[in-house]
């Protein structure tokens, strides 16, 4: 009976080791591929003139596809991690002059077969936890970013902090760019948005997670447009989203005010022109920022007043000379004209998007549904026409704090 | 082993954790899609009322201070009677176990563990839970007493967290011509705190009934807090519209928070890891219920408890592998709960006046 009980024993323990060591998910490091940027483009056919090698390439970057013809191509950026620059510097090996990144094209007309005909091309498992941007053209955005997005989302490894970015023409050029500071132009691209709190014209919004709760909720929303060089990425504008299709560029200009009516200018630079100074200008560097969005209704008629409080330094003087004259009363002066300049840009963006593309952007529709939800159900089906017609006064009360060190 | 007794701080932790459970994977959508922005407060409603069936239950254990469950209804209603009570209940439990086991092996093989067969991450949840059930009771008040503060502080880390991606606005407008969804979500609501019943199988083995009691309803009060706490925070950071169709949107929650410093990142490994105890916890408890019930229908035997418990290494596998889609689990995992509704607004109250005319007459003879 002993014996038994000791052999049972022993075949448990065994029966465990087997089963409950080790990990079904094993995947050795070195075997993983670290995507770290994808790009989305829209399918165009291939020139026939590329000769030998290219022509090679052009061919393994086309996927079979069994129903439908392709309808995007996507491109990964792969770092190439035994050239990176920590591996180089213990001698591992000299990169100079090789590329650090892997760039890899694929067309078909659904990602997931176009990411699996990649595994074809690479001895590398591609692995998205560390996916850092999203690049889309605005081909693919003017069809449509709900018709594309779905695999983003559900993909269980992409991360919803994934930021996005809008590029107009080929989104491929973006990756292919080679910074000049970072390894990888995923990397660099990803860290740029950091400034956003020192430049109001960087769009503040735009990752993953907050696309789809936009898209889902049906608001309109700006994502970043890139413009790159050989070797420098830039965030200049942005693309206005309405209802998944992409609707029309804000300039850099727009973006400031678009970040101030959401509340969320954090930062940058307010420029004016006092009267008395026809060629000088006063810049102002904003420290604080509170804007409040309500929604009024009179008579039946929707309004908005939008109370913007700017608090910042007196920064700078361009041709003009106080000669010690920044006193109480020149700082009043200033902060009125700051607040006129404020106004007028709002002015001017509020009505270019009224007008021009009538595109909520601001998200003026979602304050009527939370705040005033009665009129919101009367109205709901015909905001756009209300949209562009909309009584918007914004008012605009701006501090200056310090003056730096000169008078 | 006759002298041991539970402590009132192990019944608190064993209430907490025969509600809380895999639930609050899917507490936000579930309600979400039934209440829309107000749902948190159908929710609350629902706690109320889990309060309210909650009190009733504890005067019926207090008729009977040296009786579980099965052994009163037993008693109560008479063998045959008692047993076409007691049915639902037994098939209550077992589902119960089997299907948060199964929903959550599902989410830690959509989250974490992507290749791992679905039967490996069941059976060994499984037979962790078989383990301590054969130490018995003790051993379980004991390791969960242990797990319930890795559980709680996990939670709240996920809280304070996410309350940097909040937006206030998205949970307005409050009860704006959506007062009969919010009372039609109740019940369902109520339906996520099932399980208020397991404190039955362990409240013989209290020496101090009155704190027992205290802790117990006290005990009720932590699930409700975090159920309704995630639901406002699911709903502020994800909205209405994207919470429709999140699956699991506290996991999701979980993935959405970022730090500029890169430590925090991937915080919902860590998350899941920390929901393996507690999904472990309330299936101990129910594993315990279920070998209860069953050895008191057949009338086995104390001496035979251990071959009991080794069926149920075979029986809640199988229940939880049967269905062969996530679609069939969540479904599944919903009609359970209306067994719920049946045993806590019938069953429950029935044994319950039964038991207080029975102790009448005996009081008059």
């Amino acid at each position: 009976m002993k014996k038994l009980k000791l052999s049972i024993i022993i075949l448990l323990i065994s029966v465990c080791l087997l089963i409950f060591t080790g990990c079904w998910d094993r995947k050795d490091i070195e075997d993983r591929g670290y995507v770290l940027g994808i790009a989305v483009d829209s399918y165009t056919p291939n020139d026939s003139q590329a000769k030998g090698d290219e022509e090679k390439k052009q061919e393994f970057e086309e996927t079979q596809t069994a129903i439908g013809e392709p309808l995007y191509e996507m491109t990964v950026q792969l770092p190439i991690i035994k050239r990176s620059p920590s591996l180089a510097a213990s001698g591992a090996g000299s990169s100079d002059g090789q590329p650090k990144t892997w760039q890899i094209t694929q067309t078909g007309n659904d990602f997931i077969s176009m990411e699996r005909e990649m595994e074809s091309r690479t001895s590398l498992t591609l692995y998205y936890e560390h996916l850092q941007v999203l690049i889309l053209s605005d081909k693919v955005l003017k069809d449509g970013l709900n018709n594309m997005i779905d695999f983003f989302l559900r993909h269980r490894e992409m991360r919803t902090s994934v930021s996005l970015f809008v590029a107009e023409g080929s989104a491929k050029k973006i990756l292919d760019v080679v910074p000049q500071e970072e390894d990888h132009s995923s990397t660099y691209l990803f860290e740029l948005p950091i400034n956003a709190d020192k430049n109001a014209r960087i769009a503040y919004k735009h990752n993953l997670g907050e696309a789809m709760n936009c898209l889902r909720s049906g608001d309109a929303f700006i994502l970043p447009r890139v413009e790159a060089s050989k070797d420098e990425i830039k965030i200049t504008g942005g693309a206005l989203i309405k209802d998944g299709k992409m609707a029309g560029w804000a300039d850099e200009l727009d973006i400031e005010v678009i970040n101030i009516l959401a509340d969320e200018y954090k930062g940058g630079t307010v420029v004016g022109r006092l009267s008395g100074h026809d060629e000088g200008i006063i810049v102002m560097e904003v420290t604080d920022s509170k804007t409040k969005v309500t929604p009024i209704i009179k008579d039946g008629e929707l309004s908005f007043d939008v109370d913007v409080k700017v608090k910042g330094k007196y920064a700078e003087q361009v041709g003009v000379t106080s000669g010690g004259r920044v006193d109480k009363e020149y700082i009043k002066e200033c902060e009125k004209e700051f607040a006129r300049t404020i106004e007028r840009r709002c002015r001017i963006t509020i009505e270019k998007m009224q007008k021009e593309y009538n595109v909520d952007v601001f998200q003026l529709s979602r304050k009527v549904r939370t705040q005033k939800p009665a009129y919101w159900e009367e109205v709901k089906d015909q905001w756009d026409e209300i949209f562009p017609n909309l009584d918007i006064n914004v008012r605009a009360d701006v501090t200056i704090q310090l003056i730096g060190v000169m008078k | 082993m006759d002298n041991e007794k539970l402590t009132p701080s192990q019944i608190f932790v064993i209430a907490v954790f025969s509600i809380l459970g895999v639930d609050i994977l899917v507490v936000p959508h579930d309600m979400v899609s039934l209440a829309d922005q107000d749902a948190w407060i159908s929710l609350l409603l629902g706690g109320v009322l889990l309060f309210l069936g909650a009190i009733p239950f504890l005067y019926l254990l207090n008729l009977y201070p040296d009786k579980d469950l099965p052994q009163i209804i037993l008693q109560v209603a008479g063998k045959w009677i008692g047993r076409i009570l007691f049915l639902p209940i037994i098939v209550f439990v077992i589902m119960y176990a089997a299907m948060s086991t199964r929903l959550f092996a599902q989410a830690l093989k959509l989250f974490l563990v992507d290749k791992t067969p679905l039967w490996i991450l069941v059976i060994s949840l499984v037979v962790v839970a078989a383990y301590m059930v054969y130490k018995d009771v003790f051993t379980l008040g004991a390791v969960l007493d242990i797990l319930f503060p890795i559980t709680i502080v996990s939670l709240l880390i996920l809280v304070v967290l996410s309350l940097q991606n909040i937006q206030l606005d998205r949970i307005k407008p409050i009860l704006f011509r959506n007062t009969k969804n919010v009372i039609k979500a109740i019940l369902p609501g109520y339906y996520h705190f099932a399980g208020f019943g397991a404190i039955s199988y362990f409240m013989r083995f209290v020496s101090d009934m009155k704190s027992a009691y205290k802790s117990y309803l006290l005990g009720l009060g932590v699930p409700v807090f975090f159920y309704v706490i995630t639901t406002v925070i699911c709903i502020m950071v994800f909205g209405v519209p994207p919470l429709k169709v999140i699956v699991y949107p506290t996991l999701n929650l979980s993935k959405s928070i970022e730090f500029e410093a890169a430590i925090l990142d991937r915080l919902e490994s860590f998350m899941a890891v920390f929901w393996i105890s507690m999904v472990f916890s309330s299936l101990a408890i129910f594993y315990y219920a279920s070998v209860r019930n069953l050895s008191e229908f057949f009338s086995i035997p104390n001496q035979y408890r251990t071959y009991v418990i080794w069926a149920h290494i075979l029986i809640l596998p199988i229940i939880a592998l049967i269905p062969p889609s996530s679609i069939i689990v969540f479904e599944l995992h919903e009609k359970v709960k209306y067994i719920e509704v049946l045993i806590g607004f019938f069953i429950f109250p029935i044994i319950t006046a039964w038991a207080v005319i029975k102790k009448k007459r005996e009081m008059k003879q």
